[in-house]
């Protein structure tokens, strides 16, 4: 007799694959099982929400795809780009190799910028760094502002565009490669907020495997993590412009002497996670 | 009745069912006479002093006024239906006439349905929906997996939506805790009744000697309420808190779930939500569902107030066991307080619920009228 009352062949056979592909990702991730649920709905096509409504068969060609993926997500590589996406801002952000992944840390630095552009009536914003365009594009999603956002890497101007269209931001969102706010020479005396996730890591600090497969440009900020901020604030005359930056928690003192008159916030873990400068007039 | 489809008379049998319930519920007399008293009070220009109280009376006379012209419909209605079926046996035209007075009904025995047994507040509205294991380890824990799996075929026979809002799986099989979000019409109205304890009896799978085992879940139903409604929560009551991995956050770590916590501190109820979607995402949840809960408490005071006044505790608190699942020795699920029962297990677990939903609604909307 069955004791598990109506759940089919098909549906033990997916969540018997389930649990057992758990078991290989339990090394890489604390959130194995459903780590596994999102890659194989990736893989059949469907919502994690069909894997316990509808009888699902996994043909043999899946269930190979699906067993290759968690080997590579088992090797340490990012999920995000194993999915090829990752939410932010409750927005889906494509991302993929060449991209950093969007962080939480991070909405909470467009939430607080959001505040400040409804507080002043904010018109212009720049992105530095932009990656996959989860700031600016979520900035101009969320309010009426343009926003310039720059970045080295063309992988990530690419993807930054592709984003924006995504969220049909294209006229109030643009994205060019470059160093800084150097692209955008021409509009520098007219961008009232300047918003950055900088690479902060410390070129020393031990990573983690799926880390490490991001790339080292949007993570490594030299010796002690602080030479983008050196060379910006060395750089750019931000007088009359607010700039709000995500920092290392432990890069607050450092960051006393390279800005004096910043004032440093924490995130909603209890970590100093953002500098802000305010240096509007009103 | 010659003339009249199998489908139809199927159908006539339905209607006359459901009248009956809502004629256990409702009395037309009654109805009226509340009715004539409300009328009257709205003669006093008195009432008019108190807004808040005219604005109660004033909804209580429209919803009173649409239940006795529902109600003066449907029977009348019926009363055409029974003369439609007798002339029916002779004339072909009759049966045709049948079929368009039992399409009335159908529309009709709704509207009345709805103004009578879901007439709460928070009817209309989606639902949150969370099952729980007992203690029991695997056992309840696959248990919870299978309720969770009943209720959401359950919503896709409705062809209501279904999202996973959060989901802890057990170690071996099962889950841990998971909240789904049900989105349809009168979704929270139809299961705010499911709310308890299930227990299931069966041989184990997890048991290598096949011995019989019985388990515990608990579901918690919950309205999803949106921005714009009168509870209030004031920022400053809330602990937003965060819960990430020790040592460095932000670039050192990528983690794929997000979680957050919400304390409300006046009441100190405790609120998260932790799943793949984004952090901001995630807080807008645990916010509706705090917003939820903290109605889900007024309610309860409320309900405790009028038991004390009426000097009567009822069994109704959630913490109570609702409905058996036996697999074995016999097959038989059974609502404890309706004392609805079907031999059919199969069914049941593939999210054939009505039965038991339906008698629920007739039982609780019959004790509270």
């Amino acid at each position: 007799m069955d004791t598990r009352k109506n759940v089919s062949g098909a549906e033990r056979k997916i969540w018997s694959l389930i649990r057992d592909c758990s078991g290989k990702l339990e090394g890489v991730t604390e959130t194995s099982v459903l780590e596994v649920l999102l890659i194989v709905s990736r893989v059949l096509g469907i919502r994690k929400e069909d894997l316990f409504l509808k009888d699902l068969g996994v043909s043999p060609t899946e269930e190979k795809r699906i067993l290759e993926l968690v080997e590579k997500r088992a090797s340490g590589y990012p999920l995000h780009y194993i999915l090829g996406e990752k939410e932010f801002m409750g927005l889906s952000f494509l991302v993929e190799e060449g991209v950093f992944v969007p962080r939480p840390e991070t909405e909470e630095l467009v939430e607080l910028a959001l505040e400040l552009i409804r507080k002043y009536g904010i018109k212009t914003v720049a992105d530095i760094g932009t990656g996959s365009g989860a700031i600016g594009v979520s900035v101009a999603k969320f309010s009426d502002a343009i926003v310039f956002a720059t970045d080295v890497s063309s992988k990530a101007v690419e993807i930054a565009r592709k984003n924006a269209e995504r969220h049909g931001v294209s006229d109030r969102f643009f994205v060019r490669k470059g160093e800084f706010l150097e692209p955008f020479k021409e509009k520098f005396a007219s961008i009232e907020m300047i918003l950055s996730n900088p690479p902060y890591v410390k070129s020393s600090a031990h990573l983690p495997k799926d880390v490490l497969f991001e790339p080292p440009e949007a993570l490594f900020g030299g010796e002690d993590g602080l030479d983008f901020y050196r060379e910006f604030f060395g750089r750019y005359d931000t007088s009359g412009k607010i700039v709000l930056m995500e920092i290392g928690e432990d890069q607050v003192e450092e960051l006393k002497k390279i800005v004096s008159d910043t004032v440093f916030l924490k995130d909603s873990a209890g970590k100093y996670r953002f500098l802000l400068l305010n240096r509007r007039s009103s | 009745m010659g003339m009249i489809s199998f489908e139809t008379k199927t159908k006539i049998e339905e209607l006359e069912k459901k009248y009956k319930d809502v004629l256990s519920v409702v009395n037309e007399d009654e109805i009226n006479k509340e009715l004539e008293e409300v009328e009257k009070k709205l003669t006093d220009p008195s009432v008019w002093d108190d807004q808040k109280k005219a604005r109660e009376y004033t909804q209580k006379l429209k919803r009173l006024k649409n239940i006795s012209e529902d109600l003066k419909r449907v029977r009348s209605l019926f009363e055409d239906l029974e003369v439609a079926i007798e002339l029916s046996d002779e004339d072909q035209e009759m049966a045709q006439h049948v079929e368009e007075i039992v399409q009335e009904l159908e529309g009709a025995v709704k509207k009345l349905e709805l103004e009578i047994i879901l007439n709460g507040k928070y009817d209309p509205n989606n639902a949150y929906l969370s099952v729980h294991p007992g203690a029991g380890g695997t056992e309840s824990q696959d248990w919870a997996q299978m309720l969770l799996r009943m209720y959401m075929r359950w919503a896709e026979r409705k062809g209501f939506d279904v999202e996973i809002v959060e989901f802890q799986p057990g170690e071996e099989a099962g889950i841990k805790d998971a909240t789904i979000l049900i989105k349809g019409e009168y979704a929270y109205g139809y299961l705010k009744h499911e709310s308890g304890v299930h227990r299931l009896v069966r041989i184990s799978p997890f048991d290598a000697a096949r011995r019989r085992h019985t388990s515990f879940a608990s579901v918690n139903v919950i309205p999803e309420i949106d921005d714009d409604v009168d509870i209030e929560i004031r920022p400053e009551d809330l602990k937003i808190e965060t819960f990430r991995a020790s040592g460095h956050g932000g670039q050192y770590v990528n983690k794929t779930e997000s979680a957050v916590r919400i304390t409300h501190l006046p009441t100190g109820i405790v609120v998260s939500c932790q799943n793949e979607r984004s952090q901001h995402q995630n807080k807008q949840t645990a916010l509706k569902i705090l917003k939820a809960k903290l109605y889900q408490l007024e309610m309860e005071k409320k309900r405790r107030e009028i038991q004390e006044i009426q000097g009567e505790l009822k069994d109704i608190s959630w913490g109570n066991q609702i409905r058996s699942y036996i697999f074995h020795p016999y097959t038989m699920v059974k609502d404890h307080r309706t004392g609805v029962e079907t031999a059919n297990v199969d069914a049941v677990m593939d999210g054939d619920i009505d039965m038991f939903i339906e008698a629920e609604l007739v039982y609780f909307a019959r004790r509270s009228s």
